[in-house]
């Protein structure tokens, strides 16, 4: 080849194991549900057991035709999107993605959502015999469409409602990914824990709006839609933090991740792993990247291993600090 | 198979009408892609964050070879945003960050005694060389209309000339060629065309491949257009380039960018093609 291909150094022997509740995962860095397909469509540009693990697009106990066109808008570091949750089904998956992924060496977390405590059960029940599902992750935070679940992630009682249907339906590792359109964030967290949630994945996306002022009409079609990419990084850093002091379980970080060091600010504010989301779109590779940077970080620091950065923060007595 | 690739600028080219031609290293995608494809692109920056942050879909204009192997590949861009502002400002030694070859290109029968029509627009043109160039090795019946607004912005028309096959150019000013849009250059061709053994493959502006669909449907002549779509990914993983089909929802990108023009609903697929803008 003449042309340069991007080439990554071995993770070498830094530790870079980690667990999320009963999932030992072999680095912290997965890839976040609705930017990686069914991994699959990532198969042709590296092996997917160099990650930790990935989340599949939200799966619906029916497919989704999904939103309009007029889905995407880029934004000041990041962009909007209102893709109404288009998928395969869960019994489309199971059928067409599941057999194709085979044994591919990493965690396949099914990203999972429901209108209804029935369907999300009975998605986990059509999901449970299969053991190259790893876990599930409960997606009570799609901003897009009303059926999306969102009904269930802004309301705490509904959330512990829909997290304990389901942890009585399946005996898989069960996360919550949470939505950051809330007042606070730890009720939501601490709902997810009494109903025996494994882990707390944030954030999903924040709903924003783009305009365009030549036509005076909205940039998406569904008017608003959900913010992601470098622009939430520190808000979401935020509320990793508030979240990994309100809970025991453990926090799965989500925002604007692109480099390792964005992926260790995460982890320092109490994040047992991360995902990484939109940067999948600009850079199919950054998830190789953040892992190896995370190892040179390690092999820089002399830890034994990542696992030992987690929730170390230092904030000095008497520094201001939110409660 | 795309390829994800750090290519070189190996030459840059400005032209009229702020069109840019860049011939970048990048044999594995030169090596693999068909007419009709394309490839994401961003001038390499050092940051982890880029911007703006995605890169920009654009047609593989044309393949050049070195020692009779496939060894760079030619982007034509207008620029119209941020993004084709800093693809155009690339240099020789510059890189771009290209993912591709991407989507599925045109399709056409082989066999003789067929007709190839290709209607372009303005820098629609950077889709449609490959075509030509591939029908006319295979010793096909091709023309070529060409519109744009005035006779300097007929950018690579010497390329089509140079394939020995026949060329309608229009303008608007009338500067060069029929004075008048690219459907009035159709017009003149319109009647003596074989609806049965005629294929139409357009590449332009919304309003002139609408118009150009129009035409096809009137005489039941088969048409493919190549559309503009707003992508993020440009591989079929962020579901936000949907276009509408009276058979789903699509995305450009991997169902497309070509799309049998028949069964495209261009109302419903509208809020798409807004240019991506710089942020």
């Amino acid at each position: 080849m003449s042309s340069k291909t991007e080439k990554h150094p071995e993770t070498g022997t830094a530790d870079l194991s980690v667990e999320v509740g009963s999932l030992q995962l072999k680095n912290p860095v997965l890839a976040a549900s609705g930017t990686f397909g069914y991994g699959l469509e990532f198969q042709q540009f590296f092996d997917l057991d160099r990650l930790g693990g990935f989340c599949t697009k939200g799966l619906s106990l029916q497919p989704m035709k999904g939103a309009a066109p007029g889905r995407i808008q880029e934004t000041p570091a990041g962009m909007l999107n209102a893709i109404g949750l288009e998928n395969v089904g869960v019994d489309g998956f199971i059928r067409d993605k599941l057999p194709l992924l085979g044994d591919c060496g990493t965690h396949v977390i099914a990203n999972v959502l429901g209108k209804s405590i029935q369907e999300f059960v009975t998605i986990a029940e059509r999901l449970e015999p299969y053991p190259e599902v790893s876990g599930l992750e409960l997606n009570i935070s799609c901003p897009n469409i009303s059926e999306g679940g969102i009904h269930f992630g802004h309301d705490p009682e509904m959330t512990f409602q829909v997290v304990q249907a389901v942890r009585g339906s399946t005996r898989k590792p069960l996360w919550v990914k949470l939505s950051p359109n809330v007042t606070d964030i730890t009720v939501f967290a601490r709902a997810c824990e009494e109903a025996g949630a494994d882990a707390i994945s944030l954030v999903n996306t924040f709903v924003g709006m783009s305009i365009d002022v030549h036509k005076r009409r909205p940039m998406l079609s569904n008017v608003t839609g959900g913010l992601s990419g470098p622009a939430i990084r520190p808000l979401a850093v935020r509320l990793v933090h508030q979240t990994a002091q309100a809970v025991r379980v453990p926090v799965v970080g989500i925002g604007g991740i692109s480099h390792s060091r964005d992926a260790l600010e995460f982890l320092i504010a109490g994040a047992s792993a991360i995902q990484i989301g939109t940067a999948n779109f600009y850079d199919p590779l950054v998830s190789l990247k953040v892992i190896d940077g995370l190892a040179d970080y390690c092999r820089q620091q002399k830890l034994p291993g990542i696992r030992h950065l987690i929730g170390t923060l230092q904030i000095r007595e008497g520094q201001f600090f939110y409660t | 198979m795309s390829w994800i690739v750090q290519a070189p600028v190996a030459r840059a080219e400005s032209f009229p009408g702020r069109n840019v031609l860049l011939s970048v290293e990048a044999s594995d995608i030169a090596a693999s892609t068909r007419p009709g494809q394309f490839v994401m692109a961003a001038l390499q920056q050092h940051s982890s964050i880029p911007s703006p942050l995605l890169k920009r879909a654009l047609a593989v204009y044309a393949i050049e070879t070195e020692e009779g192997a496939p060894s760079r590949i030619n982007l034509l861009l207008k620029v119209i945003g941020e993004g084709t502002r800093q693809l155009a400002q690339a240099r020789p030694g510059d890189h771009l960050a290209l993912l591709g070859p991407l989507g599925n290109g045109f399709q056409w029968e082989a066999s003789g005694g067929k007709s190839h029509l290709i209607v372009a627009g303005g820098i629609g043109i950077a889709s449609v060389l490959l075509l030509a160039q591939q029908l006319r090795n295979e010793g096909q019946d091709v023309h070529l209309i060409y519109g744009a607004r005035s006779g300097r912005d007929l950018v690579g028309l010497e390329d089509f000339q140079k394939l020995d096959m026949d060329v309608i150019t229009t303008t608007e000013d009338g500067s060069q060629g029929m004075h008048g849009l690219v459907t009035d250059g159709l017009q003149q061709l319109w009647s003596r065309i074989d609806p049965g053994t005629t294929t139409l493959y357009v590449c332009g502006p919304n309003p002139m491949m609408q118009a150009v669909s129009r035409l096809a449907a009137e005489r039941s002549v088969s048409c493919q257009i190549s559309v503009e779509v707003k992508m993020a990914c440009g591989f079929g993983v962020c579901l936000g380039c949907s276009v509408k089909t009276r058979d789903s929802y699509r995305l450009a990108c991997t169902h497309g960018p070509v799309f049998d023009a028949g069964r495209f609903v261009w109302e419903e697929s509208q809020a798409s093609f807004e240019t991506v803008r710089a942020p």
